[in-house]
C-alpha cells in the first residue's frame, strides 16, 4: 500500500513538473519588459489634446522673432594638432577595379591647419520666404536648380564632397561621372534610392527639412559613403579646403543656435575652442549673440585633434 | 471505507493540480494585449559601434542615454494618442480624419470575437498577428521560424506598391496594401485572404497603417528625447509644468503631423498609385527582349551589379535591409551611423556584424539578422506580382527600404525591353554564355 502511495506520488509530480516545464519551455521567448505608461490622468491629458479632428485641431504655430537687418558671419575652423594617415583604412574595392579607386579614405582633411568638410548650420527657427528673414539674394533664387559644378558628384567610385548642404526648396542634381553605373541611396526623410547610369545624372528634390544630415551610399559599390543635410533657412557652410567659410545674410537681432557637424564627430559631444573661449558641446550646438544689421561677424573655430585621433 | 478515503484524497490531489497549473496559466498570460515598446531602435540609436575598431563592432555609449522615465513617457504620449490596442484612438487635429476609420479599426482591434450581429472582431489578432504581432513589429510567435521574416511595420516602409518610391508620396495607397493581402506575397510566407468578405480586408488595412503611423511617431519620439539635452527639460511632454505642457503637446502634434501628412498625401485621403502608360504592342518582342538583355548587363541599367552575370542573384550579396541594419546597430535613416554606414558593415566579418545583435538585441527577442539576397530572377517567382507592370514598377521605382534602387534615366522601350528580359528569364537556358562589359573583365 505505502508503495502504491509512492508510485502516485511520484506520477503526481511527474504530470506537475512535466506541465510546468511545458509552460516554461512554452514562456520563456525573452522580450523587453513592458513599459508602461504613467498615470491615467497624464494619458488623459494627451488624449483629450488630440480628440476630434475639430477645426484647426490642437496645434497653434508658436511665434518667431521678428529680424531685424541682415548681417555676415565669416570665419576659419582649424585642427590643433595632426590626424596621421595611420588613423585611415583605404576603401575596400572589390570589383570594377579599374574604375573604382582603393585609395585611403581620409575622413577628416585638414590642408595647412584648416579643416575642410566642417558643417554648421541654423539650427533655430525660421520663416521661408519671409523677407524679415530670407533675404533677396536668397528670393531670387528660390527652387533653383544645383547643378553643373554644385551638382553632388562621384568619380573613382568616390563621392566627391562628404557631406553636402542644401535647401528644403531646391533640387540637386546627383551626377555619376564614372563608366560604370551607380545608385545613389538617399536616406533621411524624403528617401530615395536612383540607379545612375554611366557619365549619367539623376535629380533629388526634398520635401522635408532634416535635423542633422543623412548617410548616401552605392549599394553597387558598398564602400562609398557621404553625408547630405536639407535645412529650410539657407544659414548653413561647409568648410572649404583652407577651412575657411562664409554665411552670407543671416537675419540680425534674434538668436542664432548654431550645430557644429563632422562625420567623425556625428555626436557631437566634445569641447572645442569658439573664438579663443573654450565651450563644452552637446550634439554640436552654441549659440552665437545675436548681430547688429550690417554687422560681419568673426566666427573661429579650433578644434583639437586628439578628438579626432580618438574617435578613428 | 479505506478505499472511500484515497479515492477522495485522489480527488482533492488532481483538483488542487488542475488549480495550479490554472493560476500558473492565468498569472502568465492573462494581461491584457500592450504594445510592445521599441527596444530595438531605442538600443539602435543610443548605442553606437566603437569606432575605433570597426572590425571589433564593440559598443560604446552615446553622450546621452534614454531614461526609464523618458520612456516612460514616451508611451504615455502614444497611449494618450493612439491607444492600447483593445482600445484603439485615432489622433484628433494631425490630419488622419479623413484617412483612418474609427469603427474599422475597432473592428479590426481587439480579441477575436463576434458581437450579436455575428460580425467578426479582432480581425488583426486572427489573421495578422501571429507573424506581424500584436505591437506590429513583425515578432509574433512564428515570427522565428520564417524566412524572410514578416514585415516589422513600425518603419513606416513597405516594399510592393505603385506608389513612387522615388517621389514625394511614397507611402503605400490601400489600393497596395489591398493587392498584398488579396495576392499574398509569392516565395514568402505571406498568404493571399481572397476568402474574406472585403469589408474585413478594408479593415485590416486600416489597422495596419494605424500600426505603421503609430511605429513612425514612436521612432520620432524616442529621436525627439535623445535630442534634449539636460539643460532642457528631459520629458517630451512635462506634465506637471502647466504652461510647458501646453507648448509640448503642440510639439508632438507637430510630429505625428509630419508622419501622417506621408501617409495621407496632398489630398489628405491618402496617397495615388503612379499611372503606367500601357505597355507598347511589340513589348515583348524578340528585338525588345534584346534591348532589355543588352541593359542588363550595362551600367544604364546596372542590374547585373547585384543580380550577377548569371541573373540568379549571385551579385552583390553581403547587404542588409533597412530593418536589418538596425539591428546590427546602424540606423538606417540617420547620420549617426558612426563608422559610415552600411559601407563598414559589408568590410567586417559576418561574426563582427552580429557582435551588435548579440551583445544587445538578442535578449530583447529581436529576430537574428540575415542579408538579403539579390532576387534570383531565373526562378520565375517575383514578390512583387508577376505582371509586366510590377516588373516595370520594380525598375523604375525600385523596392523601398531594400539596397533596389529605381531607375528613372531609361526610356520607355529600354524599360519595357528591361521587363520583357526579366519576364523570359525563367526560360533561358542558364548555360547561355553571358559576355562580361569591359570593365568587368579585370574583376578576378
Amino acid at each position: 500500500m505505502k508503495s502504491m502511495t509512492m508510485i502516485r506520488t511520484v506520477k503526481d509530480a511527474t504530470i506537475l513538473s512535466l506541465l510546468l516545464l511545458t509552460l516554461a519551455v512554452g514562456c520563456t521567448r525573452s522580450v523587453p519588459d513592458r513599459i508602461s505608461g504613467g498615470s491615467t490622468a497624464d494619458i488623459t491629458v494627451v488624449a483629450d489634446a488630440f480628440v476630434a479632428d475639430a477645426a484647426g485641431g490642437a496645434a497653434t504655430a508658436t511665434q518667431i522673432p521678428e529680424p531685424t537687418g541682415f548681417g555676415t558671419i565669416t570665419g576659419k575652423i582649424t585642427v590643433k594638432g595632426s590626424v596621421p594617415d595611420s588613423k585611415f583604412i583605404a576603401y575596400n574595392v572589390n570589383k570594377d577595379t579599374s574604375v573604382c579607386s582603393a585609395e585611403l579614405n581620409k575622413r577628416v582633411v585638414v590642408n595647412n591647419g584648416g579643416l575642410q568638410w566642417g558643417l554648421l548650420y541654423y539650427d533655430g527657427p525660421f520663416a521661408t520666404g519671409d523677407p524679415k528673414w530670407e533675404h533677396a539674394d536668397y528670393l531670387a533664387v528660390t527652387g533653383a536648380n544645383l547643378s553643373g559644378d554644385l551638382a553632388f558628384d562621384q568619380k573613382s567610385c568616390i563621392f566627391l564632397s562628404r557631406i553636402y548642404a542644401m535647401r528644403t526648396n531646391q533640387v540637386l542634381e546627383i551626377k555619376n561621372s564614372d563608366t560604370v553605373g551607380h545608385n545613389a541611396n538617399l536616406a533621411g526623410l524624403t528617401s530615395a534610392n536612383m540607379q545612375i547610369g554611366p557619365n549619367a545624372s539623376v535629380t533629388y528634390k526634398p520635401v522635408y527639412q532634416e535635423s542633422k544630415p543623412f548617410t548616401v551610399d552605392c549599394k553597387a559599390h558598398p564602400w562609398m559613403s557621404s553625408y547630405i543635410i536639407v535645412r529650410d533657412a539657407p544659414f548653413f557652410a561647409v568648410t572649404g579646403e583652407d577651412g575657411s567659410f562664409q554665411i552670407s545674410n543671416v537675419p540680425t537681432g534674434v538668436a542664432l543656435p548654431f550645430k557644429f557637424w563632422h562625420e567623425v564627430l556625428p555626436s557631437g559631444a566634445f569641447e572645442i575652442t569658439i573664438n579663443g573661449a573654450s565651450e563644452k558641446l552637446s550634439r554640436g550646438k552654441f549659440n552665437l549673440d545675436p548681430l547688429e544689421p550690417g554687422e560681419q561677424r568673426e566666427l573661429n573655430i579650433e578644434i583639437d585633434a586628439s578628438l579626432f585621433n580618438n574617435a578613428l | 471505507m479505506k478505499q472511500f478515503h484515497n479515492n477522495r484524497q485522489q480527488e482533492v490531489r488532481i483538483a488542487s493540480i488542475a488549480v495550479l497549473v490554472c493560476l500558473v496559466l492565468l498569472t502568465a498570460c492573462s494581461d491584457p494585449a500592450y504594445f510592445q515598446f521599441n527596444e530595438a531602435y531605442v538600443q539602435a540609436v543610443q548605442l553606437k559601434p566603437d569606432v575605433a575598431k570597426p572590425q571589433m563592432r564593440k559598443l560604446e555609449k552615446r553622450d546621452v542615454e534614454l531614461s526609464e522615465m523618458q520612456k516612460e513617457n514616451i508611451s504615455t504620449i502614444l497611449e494618450g494618442a493612439f491607444g492600447t490596442p483593445d482600445q484603439p484612438r485615432i489622433p484628433g487635429g494631425v490630419g488622419l480624419g479623413d484617412f483612418l476609420s474609427m469603427s474599422k479599426l475597432q473592428q479590426a482591434a481587439g480579441p477575436v470575437e463576434r458581437d450579436e450581429a455575428h460580425i467578426p472582431r479582432g480581425l488583426y489578432r486572427q489573421h495578422c498577428a501571429h507573424c506581424h504581432g500584436v505591437t506590429g513589429d513583425g515578432q509574433g510567435p512564428t515570427a522565428a521560424f520564417l524566412n524572410p521574416y514578416p514585415r516589422d511595420y513600425r518603419m513606416g516602409q513597405f516594399k510592393f506598391k505603385m506608389t513612387d518610391s522615388n517621389g514625394t508620396f511614397k507611402k503605400p495607397s490601400k489600393e497596395d496594401l489591398k493587392t498584398i493581402l488579396l495576392e499574398g506575397i509569392p516565395g514568402t510566407a505571406m498568404p493571399s485572404f481572397r476568402v474574406l468578405a472585403g469589408t474585413d480586408i478594408n479593415q485590416m488595412i486600416d489597422y495596419v497603417i494605424y500600426l505603421a503611423i503609430r511605429g513612425e511617431v514612436e521612432r520620432s519620439l524616442i529621436n525627439a528625447a535623445l535630442e534634449l539635452t539636460s539643460d532642457e527639460h528631459p520629458l517630451l511632454v512635462d506634465f506637471n509644468n502647466g504652461d510647458k505642457k501646453a507648448d509640448d503637446l503642440v510639439f508632438v502634434g507637430e510630429m505625428i503631423s509630419s508622419v501622417v501628412i506621408q501617409w495621407v498625401g496632398p489630398n489628405k485621403t491618402g496617397n495615388v498609385q503612379r499611372t503606367i502608360a500601357a505597355a507598347p504592342d511589340n513589348w515583348n518582342s524578340p528585338e525588345s527582349v534584346k534591348i532589355g538583355r543588352t541593359l542588363f548587363f550595362q551600367g544604364k541599367a546596372n542590374c547585373f551589379s547585384c543580380h550577377g552575370q548569371t541573373a540568379i542573384g549571385d551579385g552583390q550579396k553581403n547587404l542588409y535591409d533597412n530593418w536589418t541594419l538596425e539591428l546590427l546597430g546602424l540606423d538606417p535613416s540617420s547620420s549617426d551611423a558612426a563608422t559610415g554606414g552600411e559601407a563598414d558593415v559589408a568590410d567586417i566579418s559576418l561574426e563582427s556584424q552580429l557582435y551588435f545583435y548579440n551583445e544587445h538585441l538578442s535578449g530583447i527577442g529581436a529576430l537574428k539578422p540575415r542579408a538579403i539576397s539579390p532576387r534570383n530572377l531565373r526562378l520565375g517567382n517575383f514578390r512583387g506580382g508577376r505582371r509586366p507592370i510590377d516588373i516595370y514598377q520594380r525598375i523604375t521605382s525600385g523596392i523601398q527600404g531594400t539596397p533596389m534602387p529605381g531607375n528613372t534615366k531609361l526610356t520607355e522601350a529600354e524599360t519595357w525591353g528591361l521587363v520583357a528580359y526579366v519576364l523570359s528569364l525563367p526560360y533561358e537556358a542558364s548555360s547561355r554564355p553571358q559576355s562580361a562589359p569591359a570593365f568587368q573583365r579585370d574583376r578576378n
